[in-house]
């Protein structure tokens, strides 16, 4: 009986060991996790979408900590995997763009900066892309709206709406930055204000849809010198760099005391320029590491990012790419330039030294070759490009005509992959 | 049909209109809201986006220089908004969720009361417009909404239903025989 007894003891003891024996259990970051509450930004404590250094504080963290942030979609929207472009017009544009934090990095002054290392990025399982009328580098001529909804995982993204693609998994923060302090904002108020003057595509401070709003709303403290995010100024925001991936760090200068860190917009894959206005849209969970550099924010123009082969493993591995300079038809004048006001210009139908409109130019033929050899219509064609598409500088010297080039990744057509 | 030469300036003032009274910050976007009649809906009241689409089609034949379109919002929270700061002037609701929306109740309690007017109705829908869409715009729709006849299903005057919701001037001036207003 003893013996019996002794045996189930035994038996208990090593099969209690081997349950807790399992990784799960040994953990060693010290962790700290801004959560998502309530549908938007406004029933969300940790969500603000305008810039000041007002904006209390979400979260304190240490250096090294992993600060996990809960996002939202750049558009605070309520897309889902049938929404069409109906939905489109209803969107309010006052949302723009809920950011996660900010979080007061404790130890780091102004002055300093802080180096911000990517760990990870969760999707969600559903993004989308959109035309968005009035907005995009085409958007002359793409007035109408156009959705495409996604299916993620980190597989690859695939839509009903974009047949025989799946674009790969590259995703990073659209936004991502700290918040500025009193003289940038009264130094960058007032040279959008100059370029509002001028005619040029800028937004002053608005606080329909402001968040917080007693800082940035209509009765809000601050309401006239809340900036929008839609910029990407001096303390980053929104960079749309999709180069920013997983593994890379990116150093900001701080403007304020605890620098004021946030993560927002994520996308789930990008091409260089989101010529459309968007990418694939998407809520996630990130992942960073923060390290404060002592006295290094004061040289600072603007955040620089450090990385090793990310950017190697983005290349594709076959490719089309079309060529442009700057041409233009007569009488055009691309909404960039339209408020230059200038007659010299329309006239023209070789302009010179232009990048913007040498991009365009490359644009326009990669869409005709997605229409014309691979069956896209236009608007899948313009929304493909803004996800698999990268404009990348050519040369800037052989006057008057510089080149851009379109690159599209041809992986992106199950076709050509296993 | 309607004299093409009224629809181009409905189209001009419809601009001006926008530009005026839109709440949104982000001027670029509001191109799409200047070039369009958006009838707004919303997912939450099952009728509304399916007839929304209906009367877009019937107003694509009978007033192509509106260049109507459908707006589905995905909730009571965003019609409210929308509507209320007078980013979408126009909205078809059904008949409970119209009276919960004017008097704050219902589906919208927690987001507030908005000001709204009706155009016409479509059995137990209501096309309703905010109080500021001006009389002549109203006018011409509900010229159009008549002249569309059975393709529009249900569609009834408000003279001809129970006086739960004010009734537009623009649309009444139209229902009393009187002259086209000018923009106010």
């Amino acid at each position: 009986m003893l013996k019996r007894v002794i045996y189930i003891f035994v038996f208990t003891v090593l099969y209690s060991f081997t349950a807790t024996a399992d990784t799960t259990d040994q953990t060693w970051m010290t962790k700290v996790e801004l959560t998502k509450t309530g549908m938007h930004c406004a029933d969300d404590r940790n969500c603000f979408n305008r810039y000041h250094p007002n904006i209390p504080m979400a979260a304190n963290a240490n250096p090294g900590d992993f600060i996990i942030l809960h996002t939202r979609d750049a558009l605070d929207t309520e897309f889902r995997l049938d929404s069409t472009k109906d939905d489109l017009a209803t969107v309010d544009l006052g949302l723009v763009h809920p950011m996660t934090g900010p979080v007061y990095i404790n130890g780091a002054k102004r002055g300093d900066a802080i180096e911000v290392e990517l760990i990870d990025i969760a999707p969600d399982e559903y993004g989308y892309t959109v035309i968005a009328p009035g907005f995009g580098f085409l958007r002359d001529v793409f007035p109408d709206p156009y959705i495409v909804n996604w299916r993620l995982t980190r597989v690859g993204a695939v839509s009903d709406g974009m047949p025989g693609v799946t674009v790969p998994y590259e995703a990073f923060p659209g936004s991502i930055g700290v918040l500025p302090g009193e003289p940038e904002i009264k130094k960058w108020k007032a040279r959008e204000a100059d370029l509002i003057g001028a005619g040029g595509v800028a937004l002053g401070p608005s606080p329909g849809g402001a968040k917080p709003s007693a800082v940035c709303g209509q009765t809000g403290t601050h309401k006239d010198d809340c900036l929008r995010t839609i910029p990407p100024r001096e303390n980053g925001g929104n960079m749309d760099v999709q180069q920013q991936q997983i593994g890379t760090k990116i150093i900001f200068p701080c403007f304020i005391d605890g620098c004021g860190l946030f993560v927002g917009d994520v996308h789930y894959a990008q091409g260089d320029g989101e010529v459309s206005g968007t990418a694939i849209e998407m809520g996630s969970v990130v992942t960073v590491r923060v390290r404060i550099k002592y006295g290094k924010g004061r040289g600072m123009d603007m955040p620089v990012t450090i990385g090793n082969d990310q950017i190697i493993d983005m290349e594709p591995t076959r490719y089309y790419q079309t060529l442009g300079i700057p041409l233009k038809g007569k009488g055009e004048i691309p909404p960039s330039h339209a408020y230059l006001d200038s007659g010299k210009l329309a006239n023209l139908t070789n302009v010179s030294e232009d990048l913007t409109v040498s991009a365009r130019h490359a644009l326009l033929q990669m869409i005709d070759y997605l229409v014309k050899e691979h069956g896209l219509t236009k608007e899948q064609a313009y929304i493909l490009c803004s996800v698999a598409v990268d404009l990348r500088v050519g040369q800037v010297v052989d006057v008057p005509n510089f080149i851009v080039s379109a690159v599209l990744n041809m992986d992106v057509f199950d076709k050509y992959r296993n | 049909m309607i004299k093409k030469n009224n629809f181009f300036k409905i189209v001009i003032f419809f601009l001006i209109y926008i530009l005026l009274s839109a709440h949104s910050p982000w001027g670029q976007y509001l191109a799409y809201r200047e070039q369009h009649l958006l009838i707004m809906s919303t997912r939450e009241d099952l009728p509304t986006y399916p007839y929304s689409k209906i009367l877009v089609e019937v107003l694509e034949e009978v007033l192509p220089e509106a260049s109507a379109r459908p707006a589905r919002a995905r909730t009571f929270k965003r019609v409210q908004s929308l509507f209320s700061t007078n980013q979408m002037p126009l909205v078809l609701l059904s008949k409970k969720n119209a009276i919960a929306l004017i008097n704050g109740e219902g589906p919208f309690n927690q987001y507030g009361s908005a000001d709204a007017e009706v155009v016409y109705f479509f059995d137990d829908l209501i096309l309703l417009a905010q109080p500021e869409f001006p009389n002549r715009f109203s006018w011409l729709l509900t010229e159009a909404i008549i002249k569309a006849g059975p393709k529009l299903p249900g569609a009834t005057s408000p003279l001809e239903n129970e006086k739960i919701i004010k009734i537009h001037p623009g649309t009444l001036m139209f229902l009393n025989n009187e002259q086209i207003p000018e923009l106010n």
